[in-house]
Parts: structure tokens; sequence; C-alpha cells
């Protein structure tokens, strides 16, 4: 699976560090950053989860 | 010639007004250091229209932040102050003087939130007793060189009291100073008021000059010209070979008026700061200061206690309303004599005391400013002795406009030494310019002696 963010609507909330710290952190600038493009299927539920609670709607999953 | 409409147009003094606008890029007295203690209740302030808490945190910095909460608007009068600014009490978010958002405790610990979330909040400056802030944008100029904020405090008594008016009603009144001889007249003869030059002399004749710092408002009388009661009795100031009594009031961008002194025992320098709160309200910062010497400890008494009952120059410690709910902007300036209660005025106090019937000297001031009832300037009819106000309404005119198509501010806005003026009283031979004879005296260094006898 492959996630995309957009840090112009991100605002740092950090919900998806909260809810999956091993896929997203927040920088020095208070926007989202992807620790890894790819993700393993043990990680869909946290990622999932991640997303419901992004407030800006800045992270999602990319279909190919 | 400044129509109506243009006119109206500087009272309106909102954001994004060309009034309003011209007015930001101006540092704005707006309380007494007083008013606010470490660590204590933030107090609400409007300023041009905009709504503002301003506070003085535990390590004594002053801040002026937006009125409510980034996060869901609640008001920032009930905050709590401590630490570095305003701990909302709503969800606990806290704002530093800057504005910035340095707590969310009812966040994630993963939230950064708060690095994007500043509210309004604009530069103080502290001096002389009075905080200051500038609504611009940008780095703001220099404090004005103002002398009355500049003295030491025991020269200086300075007051604050709102106003249920438009600014520029307030500043009117202030250069015009044919009204004098009438709204403050005194039947009481005892009064030192009754034997001023001023009261003792004739009908004013206006000369009004434009400077770099705003406009002069030059009042010629014939000496001794008025048989009593000066101004209503008097003859006219047609100069010739007799000596003429000239007062000086100053009009000094973009809302001061000063005021010269009435006799050599009152030899005090007074005026006022117009400051607008909304388009409808003023707060009114009084000065009346010496130069060179404290203020007399008995005067200082009358201002700040009244005199027997009555108030003078300033609002006394009695005037101001005690039980105003804190979330009325400027509350604690609020003042006992207002239109709800048609200012005490008593008709039978016009036959034995008050030409005006209303008591004491600002009473009588807000009271005709303010009006009975709202009155547009439609109404208006303005004559020879009105000419420093139509001067200083065009001088406003074309400087709001300058700055509104051109971006150019007056002089005055970027050169703070130009504020060093003052007014003056004088009297002069028959055929003397005044604006030659007296241009020293407006211009004296900060702190030195008037340099001439009030007459």
């Amino acid at each position: 699976v492959k996630i995309a963010t957009n840090r112009e609507v991100c605002r740092g909330h950090g919900q998806c560090e909260l809810f999956a710290p091993g896929v997203f952190t927040v920088d020095d600038d208070a926007l989202v950053v992807l620790r890894a493009d790819e993700i393993d299927a043990a990680d869909e539920g946290a990622v999932n989860e991640a997303i419901l609670h992004c407030p800006e709607s800045a992270i999602w999953v990319e279909r190919s | 010639v400044i129509t109506i409409d243009e006119t109206d147009a500087l009272t309106r003094v909102s954001a994004g007004t060309p009034a309003g606008d011209f007015m930001r890029q101006f540092w704005l007295p707006f309380l007494p250091s007083d008013a606010l203690v470490a660590g204590g209740e933030p107090f609400p302030v409007r300023l041009l229209g905009e709504d503002l808490v301003a506070f003085r945190r535990e390590d004594g910095d002053v801040g002026l932040v937006d009125s409510v909460c980034a996060h869901r608007r609640a008001p920032l009068i009930y905050a709590r102050n401590e630490g570095c600014g305003l701990r909302c009490v709503y969800h606990g978010w806290q704002f530093d003087i800057t504005g910035q958002c340095t707590d969310m405790p009812a966040e994630p610990t993963t939230s950064r939130f708060k690095q994007h979330i500043r509210i309004t909040a604009y530069p103080c400056r502290e001096r002389g007793g009075v905080i200051w802030t500038y609504l611009g944008q940008g780095e703001p100029p220099a404090l004005p060189d103002l002398e009355w904020n500049q003295i030491p405090a025991e020269n200086v008594h300075v007051s604050f009291r709102v106003q249920e008016a438009d600014w520029l009603s307030g500043l009117e009144g202030e250069i015009d100073s044919a009204h004098a001889a009438f709204l403050h007249a005194r039947l009481d003869t005892t009064s030192k008021r009754s034997n001023t030059m001023m009261a003792r002399s004739g009908r004013p004749i206006f000369d009004v000059l434009q400077q770099d710092f705003g406009v002069s408002v030059a009042a010629r009388r014939p000496v001794g010209g008025g048989a009593n009661g000066g101004g209503a009795n008097g003859g006219d100031a047609n100069g010739g070979d007799g000596e003429l009594y000239w007062r000086v009031n100053q009009f000094v961008l973009p809302f001061y008026t000063l005021v010269p002194p009435k006799s050599e025992e009152w030899a005090e320098l007074t005026g006022h700061a117009w400051v607008p709160i909304d388009d409808t309200h003023t707060l009114c910062v009084g000065f009346t200061y010496l130069p060179d010497r404290p203020l007399k400890e008995r005067m200082a008494r009358v201002f700040a206690d009244g005199y027997h009952g009555r108030e003078t120059g300033h609002p006394s410690s009695l005037a101001f309303e005690a039980d105003v709910p804190h979330n009325v902007p400027y509350w604690r300036y609020l003042s006992t004599y207002n239109r709800a209660n048609n200012f005490f005025f008593d008709y039978d106090a016009q036959k034995t005391t008050y030409y005006s019937g209303l008591p004491g000297l600002w009473v009588q001031d807000t009271a005709v400013q303010t009006g009975a009832h709202y009155a547009p300037r439609s109404r208006e009819h303005l004559t020879s002795s009105d000419a420093g106000v139509v001067v200083t309404r065009q001088t406003l005119r074309d400087s709001v406009a300058a700055y509104r198509e051109a971006g150019e501010l007056p002089e005055i806005a970027r050169r703070p030494e130009l504020y060093r003026v003052r007014s003056v009283a004088a009297v002069l031979k028959g055929d003397e310019s005044w604006a030659e004879a007296l241009e020293e005296f407006m211009r004296r260094p900060l702190g030195a002696s008037l340099g001439y006898q009030v007459p």
C-alpha cells in the first residue's frame, strides 16, 4: 500500500504519529513527514486510524 | 471646502477604512501603566474598532492581543494571566505576548498544532506612565517626542476617560477657543476663571496656519476689549495700534490638541490625545503639565479628587462608574457623567454658578461634544470662528487621502521630533506677526521653561 501526504494542508496535529508512529512523524516545521512510502500489511489498521483522525485530511492511501 | 461626507469619513476608523488605516500608522497611547498589575486581571480594550485584551504578565511585560481564543472564540478577558502570557480557561490554550500559541494541554503529546496558531498581537511600549501600542504592520517608528510624556512624573497630571462621541468631535472642541468664554464661564465672580485675560478680552478673530506637525489655530482678541463676561460683550479684534492677546492652540497629527496657559498663576500647558475607540467612542487622554517644575500640590490634588464635589479639567476619582461589568471595553474609564444621566445638567445652576449648568470643566466639554442625542454633521453651520476646525478637517482629509492613494504619510509620522511643539498665549503689538514672534516659544527644548511671561 502506498501512502500520500499533503504538507500544504497539514497543521501538525500529530494524530498520524499518535496512531501510526512507525509510518508518520511531525517535523520541526510542525508538518507531516512519511517515514516510509510503502507500508506493511501489518500497519494497515494503524494507518487507517491515522487517516480517519487527521483533522485536515492531509494523508490518504494512494490506489494505483 | 470640505464636504459633510468627507468629514464623516474621518470618524469611521475600523480596519479597512481610509481614516482607520491611516491612524494605524501612528503610536496610540491606550492605557496608564498603573491600569495593569503584574499577573493581574486582563483588561478589555477596543482601539480603532478592534476588540483586544491588555495584560501585564508576571515578569512585568505588557501584552495586547486578540479578545478571543483562536480555538473556539472563548473570551480572553476570562483568561488566566500566568507564565508567558494568557491561558484560555476553556481548554487551557496559552498565548504569549507575541500572540504565539505556546501550549495546548488537551492535545496529544505528538501534536505540534500550536506552532501553527498565532493570535493578533500588537507591540506595546511604556513611557512616562503611559502604555503605547502600534496597530500598523511592520516595524513601528520611534515613539512621538511628546513633552508631556517625557518629563518627570511630578510635573504632569494625565487622565483617561471614555467619551460617547466620535473622536473628531472631541478634537474639534479643543482647537476652538471661542467656546471657552461661554461654555466654561462662571457666574460667581469670585471665580479666578472670570479674571483671566481671555475672559476680560473681546471677540476672537482666527488666523490658521498649516504646519509640519498639523495646524496652528491662533485666536486674537483686543486686550481689555470685553467689558465683562468676555466674548459675549467684547469688541472686535481688528488690530491697529493697540495690543492683541493671542492664544495659539495646536492640532498635532493625527489626534492631538494642545491648549495654551490661562494665566501666570495657571501657567500649565494642557491638551488631549483623542484616541478613537470605535466610530462612536473616544478615549480622551488628558494631560496638564509644567515643563520645568512640579505641578502645585493643590492643583494635582484638585485634578485627582475634584474641587468640593465638582469636576475640573480632569475627571476626578469620583467621576467613574463603580459597577461597570468587566466585559465592557475600557470599563474602568467610563464616567458617571454620561448621556444616560444627562451629564448631571442642572438648569438652576445656570442662574447661580455655571453659565452652562453643567458641573465642571471637562463635563461641560463632553456634554456638548457628545450631544443629548445623536445629531449628524449635516445639521452644522460653520462660521468664522470655526476656521481652525475647517483647516484641521482638510489637513486630515488630505493626509488620509495621500496615504490611501499613494501610501504617503505626513512627515511627522516618521519624524518623532516634530511632536516637540507647544501651545502659546501672549500679548503682542497690533502689527506683529504671531507666527514669527511666537515660533521660538512653540519649539522650546524638552523641559525648558516657557521662556515668556504668561499674560
